[in-house]
């Protein structure tokens, strides 16, 4: 079964072309949406959500086809919104109930399964209390339980770790895999690239509109390519200008620099540039390409083409 | 370990398509209830009807030895006068409690972006305002409709065993349907004026304003015009009065019915209007 089955989907505000002719199929699993802001996730998961209208193009969800079939498509999947969304002075196990309610439970079954998410989310001992009173740990969670509550196929977490302590962000990470684990798909929009990297098998990146990249988080770390990680006296900009130059990828990440080789070359490349130009290095070493070196690697080589047309 | 031991199962129940919005009124309504002022402010406002039901009794007291004297000589049912005035005063009662309790009803959502939460879900637009309007429809049906209901069953029942019944329970239905069409009125108004901010606080005060102001000009009116019925139409509450008036007593209006009738609709309608072009353009509230 397709996740998603996307035919030259494009979204326009008047001239500005939010999404450009995404074309892509997805099959069931655990999908990373990154990319930088303004990339346009937000509009393409509101598009499959169907809360906008596309402007051409065909799009399936689920097997469901937008927008004849919105409202299944709706019912089949869970969506846990980036910001709080909830009236706070509802109590917890209303909020959820009715979520479950507006889904199309049964009010009864609602109520008993709200305990039961609530239970599992880690609020149980909360579940009366008044939203308002919520710490943002316990927001978030309330909103996965919302989620969740009907049973969805597909969930869609928008930032699920925004504003959480470290352990916080550790728990709810916890959660949303135990959650995968029980068939249960899920679509991951973050800027945390660890944190996709830790749930997510796929990722798809968009940039400006488009699509950059859809696939395996780990056919993008390890599809060959041979990264090398350096670090120089003083003299950092003046080596990648001179590695650019020769037509080597090099991404500067913090102190250091993340260089692409060609397969067969060993760093000798570097060396030779560096001693050629007297340029002192403190750290040479290989290195594993990061989701994140990949990411902006991409998002690099995707903007420098946009600005050559 | 975070994950509670209890594992989660995936729900594998039937999802139905319907009832989602009897299911915002109803959430609604009771939300509205779930406010300490609502349920004080109900209990000061039900002081009216029960003033009304204490009112019933002593009448009934009153007429009782004369009720099978006053049928027998072909005496008149009671006129509709009590009726017209406890229509007043709930839909006073009606605009307090709204003022209070109501005006959030879609300014909340627009303040704490609840529209994501909806939409979200399988739900079409025009049931969220539909569930919304029923919440509030609901909430104002405590201290207009609920007690329309007592006041005029008791009046029926104290006048059953005589002629009058048919004229009483003309009454008791035509001011049922004046409280129903004013809840009505003033829900649409309301749902339009809390449709057009996120900031409940200027909900309540144009609400108050709309309430207020076109009383104090309907007095103006009618102190100029010495006291002529058109000036009642300057005013909300004076419309419904008109109606009552009209509908209810045998007191001479000079303002033809269909005037208040129409002022009425077209306040409705455009409390109507204002929801529909708010929800018409919320696409993409996540």
């Amino acid at each position: 079964m397709l996740l998603f089955d996307l035919e030259n989907l494009q979204k326009h505000y008047g001239r500005f072309e939010a999404i450009k002719g995404i074309t892509l199929q997805i099959e069931e699993g655990s999908i990373g949406l990154l990319g930088p802001n303004g990339a346009g996730k937000s509009t393409l998961i509101k598009t499959l959500l169907g809360l906008l209208d596309f402007s051409r193009g065909s799009a399936q969800v689920l097997g469901y086809r937008l927008p004849d079939e919105k409202l299944k498509i709706r019912q089949a999947i869970g969506y846990m919104p980036e910001n709080d969304c909830y009236l706070p002075y509802m109590s917890a196990i209303d909020y959820v109930s009715f979520g479950g309610q507006l889904a199309g439970m049964p009010r009864a079954e609602a109520f008993r399964r709200a305990h039961e998410v609530l239970y599992y989310v880690g609020l149980n001992e909360a579940r009366y209390r008044k939203l308002s009173g919520f710490s943002t740990g316990m927001k978030q969670r309330v909103k996965l339980a919302q989620a969740l509550v009907h049973g969805p196929r597909l969930v869609f977490l928008d930032e699920p770790t925004n504003g959480l302590d470290p352990k916080g962000r550790d728990e709810m990470l916890d959660l949303i895999n135990d959650v995968k684990s029980r068939g249960v798909n899920i679509v991951l929009s973050s800027h945390l690239l660890a944190d996709v990297e830790r749930v997510c098998e796929k990722v798809i990146m968009m940039n400006q509109g488009e699509i950059v990249h859809a696939g395996e988080i780990e056919a993008l770390k390890d599809d060959g390519k041979n990264v090398f990680e350096v670090s120089t006296k003083t003299q950092n900009k003046e080596l990648k200008a001179l590695l650019e130059e020769q037509g080597l990828d090099v991404l500067e990440e913090g102190l250091k620099l993340k260089i692409t080789l060609p397969s067969d070359d060993n760093g000798q490349l570097i060396l030779e540039t560096a001693r050629e130009h007297d340029i002192q290095l403190r750290h040479f070493m290989h290195a594993e390409l990061t989701l994140e070196a990949a990411f902006l690697g991409i998002i690099n080589k995707h903007s420098h083409a946009e600005a050559e047309i | 370990m975070a994950i509670h031991e209890q594992n989660y199962v995936r729900y594998e129940g039937d999802l139905v398509d319907r009832g989602a919005a009897f299911n915002i009124a109803w959430t609604s309504f009771r939300v509205f209830l779930s406010f300490t002022r609502t349920k004080l402010l109900l209990l000061a406002l039900w002081l009216l009807p029960i003033g009304g039901i204490i009112a019933v009794f002593i009448e009934y007291s009153v007429r009782n030895s004369q009720l099978g004297a006053m049928a027998d000589a072909g005496g008149s049912a009671p006129g509709g006068g009590p009726m017209a005035v406890f229509i007043q005063m709930q839909i006073f009662s009606l605009a307090i409690l709204y003022a209070s309790s109501g005006c959030g009803v879609i300014s909340d959502d627009l303040r704490y972006r609840t529209f994501q939460l909806y939409f979200s879900k399988p739900l079409e637009k025009y049931e969220y305002a539909l569930g919304k309007f029923g919440g509030l429809f609901f909430l104002g049906s405590l201290v207009t409709l609920l007690p329309a209901l007592f006041v005029g069953g008791l009046r029926l029942a104290f006048y059953a065993r005589t002629d009058f019944v048919g004229d009483l329970m003309l009454q008791s239905l035509s001011g049922l349907g004046i409280l129903t069409g004013g809840t009505l009125v003033m829900s649409a108004m309301l749902m339009g004026l809390s449709s057009l901010t996120a900031h409940t606080r200027y909900v309540v005060l144009s609400w108050l304003g709309v309430i207020m102001v076109p009383i104090l000009l309907s007095i103006i009116v009618s102190i100029a015009a010495e006291g002529t019925d058109a000036a009642n139409l300057w005013s909300m509450t004076g419309n419904l009065w008109l109606v009552s008036q009209k509908l209810l007593t045998e007191d001479e209006v000079t303002v033809p019915l269909i005037a208040p009738l129409g002022i009425l609709l077209g306040l409705g309608g455009a409390g109507v209007g204002m929801v529909a072009r708010r929800i018409s353009r919320l696409e993409g509230v996540a």
